[in-house]
């Protein structure tokens, strides 16, 4: 047994660099239970290596990062639900091969659940990935993901590639799917579509976390949108 | 009815405006039922927290009373229903009157001014 | 999760091997049925000829496509986008390298083997030598030659996954690395036996190969390999570890 945390996850003084290159410095974060966390920042801020470090395909350069309390690794895997930025799966595969590999893999995985969503998006179980286009492709990706009651979601600009109406797709699978005891990380730099979805913001700038907060809070403090919020933070 | 928000305020508050706003008017009438919290987060692509404090806040006023199996309900109190109607009302009235003022006009001429076009609408 | 693994891994690698595999039992099994026929035939000789020439290709491009998938199977599958995949699976980095590594094995075992099969068929149906017992030192070689094998494919993924950690070019990387360490290991090698040579001569001892009884030197051999095996094995999977630069 692992000693029990409070925090799905726990980034301690996290800090990893490629080369000369930063790309998250220091960075100090406890994410629990039970949210729907925006983390907000231009490209290259460190988002998408935040996620990389959480699921384990990099290691840190300094500090360390924990989930559920434990190192990332096959353990945190089964807990952890990953939407990568790119497109993972292979292109030979067909719908339903890949949902029943996801459902041999991970424990968590609800197939019927799977099965249902793949058919609201009208997409052929049988179809093989390839003869789909980019952005039910993506839909599908998200599928998988959300179908799995895991504790901590990963959703790496879930919204990026897509038309508004795949948006509200998208946004209405992560909220019918998410369930109380677990924490979703959404990464993105189009706030304003996700904005409402969210309970708790981190706006991540060159690797460092500068801003923090509740979104109603920061709302209200502010007496803006975080979109507005945002374009202020980041002004170039 | 759809969910619309302004991006300025609070979401929570805006949510708890139009649940009242809803229970009021009838769209969810007095006891009836209403639904769970993450069908309405769903609804109102919201985050599913959010609205449950919206609802908390609600129940609080006692508008809303929660069962421990069946859910939530709307209250049957039509009183309390009524003071919350006349509520919402005096925050347009306010609104109304303030703009008014902005514009020059004393409350009782503001007055005037509406009822002439009540009168006028007759 | 290994037992799954490989069977995604068996299952994507069997849809390209299978259909090779039974054009190359078919044509065997043709091969046979007209050497079967009397030869007098000038027909029948330019067909034997013509089957004979196709199996050779199709061996051949059996051979070819065996190293073309035993690489690209772990270069698309774990270094590739793919990777994002494979690497959040709820398994660890050791049993990603084994998943690829076992049906890379049985696949190249299954080619060779098909490549002989009409010498084999041939043999049986003319009642040729029996299937002989293989005695210790034969099962020796064999291992010897399956831990080759083994050497060489986790030296092929060794050298994809030190290619990988470039940010460019990754695969021409890869196939650097293999050049250069090869290079290396054969100077080392060169080198390493001359220096055993001086040794022995400085200690005044005969190094003949004829005082080394056979068995030894095949033991030698195989621990060898077998420490190559793992040299390979812990240095892919510390690399795929510890510094995976997924595009």
């Amino acid at each position: 047994m692992s000693e029990h945390s409070p925090y799905l996850l726990e980034a301690r003084s996290l800090t990893r660099s490629f080369g000369r290159n930063v790309a998250l410095s220091g960075l100090d974060l406890r994410l629990a239970p039970g949210h729907i966390v925006g983390l907000l920042g231009p490209n290259g801020s460190g988002k998408t290596t935040l996620m990389k470090l959480a699921c384990g395909l990099i290691k840190p350069t300094a500090g360390e990062i924990l989930i559920d309390g434990e190192k990332p690794g096959p353990e945190s895997r089964s807990k952890v639900a990953y939407l990568p930025d790119t497109s993972y799966l292979n292109d030979n595969m067909r719908v339903s091969d890949i949902v029943e590999m996801y459902a041999d893999f991970y424990a968590d995985f609800d197939r019927e659940a799977a099965f249902s969503l793949i058919r609201d998006l009208k997409v052929d179980e049988k179809a093989r990935l390839s003869t789909l286009s980019k952005g039910t492709r993506e839909k599908v990706q998200l599928v998988l993901v959300m179908s799995r009651r895991a504790k901590l979601y990963l959703l790496d600009e879930p919204i990026g590639g897509v038309d508004p109406a795949a948006r509200e797709y998208i946004i209405n699978t992560i909220i019918g799917n998410y369930h109380p005891e677990s924490t979703v990380l959404i990464s993105t730099h189009l706030i304003y579509d996700v904005e409402p979805v969210l309970d708790h913001v981190l706006f991540l700038k060159e690797g460092r976390i500068v801003m923090e907060g509740g979104v109603d809070e920061l709302r209200e403090q502010s007496g803006k949108s975080l979109d507005a919020l945002f374009r202020e933070v980041f002004r170039c | 009815m759809s969910w619309q928000f302004d991006s300025e305020r609070p979401i929570y508050t805006q949510l708890v405006e139009e649940l009242a706003l809803r229970m009021v008017t009838g769209c969810y009438g007095p006891g009836s039922r209403l639904p769970s919290v993450r069908e309405l987060a769903a609804e109102a692509r919201v985050n599913p927290n959010t609205m449950q404090r919206a609802m908390a806040e609600l129940e609080g006023r006692g508008l809303l009373r929660t069962e421990r199996t069946s859910g939530r309900f709307v209250t049957d109190d039509l009183e309390l229903l009524e003071n919350e109607k006349r509520r919402l009302a005096r925050v347009h009235v306010d609104n109304f009157l303030s703009r008014m003022a902005e514009l020059g006009f004393t409350t009782e001429q503001a007055l005037e001014l509406a009822a002439d076009k009540g009168v006028d609408n007759q | 999760m290994l037992g799954k693994l490989l069977k995604y891994e068996f299952r994507a690698t069997a849809r390209l091997f299978l259909p090779i595999y039974a054009a190359i039992a078919i044509l065997a099994g043709l091969m046979l049925l007209l050497r079967a026929l009397p030869d007098d035939a000038r027909g029948v000789s330019f067909l034997t000829f013509m089957v004979g020439l196709i199996y050779v290709v199709a061996a051949f491009g059996l051979v070819i496509t065996t190293v073309v998938v035993l690489v690209s199977r772990f270069y698309k599958n774990l270094l590739g986008q793919e990777g994002y995949l494979m690497f959040t699976l709820p398994v660890t980095t050791g049993q990603n390298i084994l998943a690829k590594l076992i049906p890379a094995m049985c696949w190249t075992i299954g080619s060779s083997l098909l490549c002989f099969l009409v010498v084999i068929l041939q043999n049986f149906f003319s009642g040729g030598a029996p299937i002989r017992i293989p005695n210790g030192e034969t099962a020796g070689f064999i291992l010897l030659m399956l831990l080759a094998l083994a050497a060489f494919i986790l030296f092929c993924y060794m050298c994809m996954a030190i290619g990988q950690t470039f940010n460019e070019h990754k695969f021409l990387a890869s196939v650097g690395a293999f050049i250069i360490i090869q290079l290396v290991l054969q100077i080392l090698g060169v080198a390493g036996a001359f220096g055993l040579f001086k040794l022995g001569a400085l200690a005044n001892l005969s190094f003949s190969v004829d005082n080394i009884p056979g068995w030894s030197v095949l033991a030698g051999a195989n621990v060898a390999m077998l420490a190559a095996c793992a040299v390979f094995f812990l240095i892919t999977r510390w690399l795929l570890d510890k510094k995976l630069n997924l595009a």
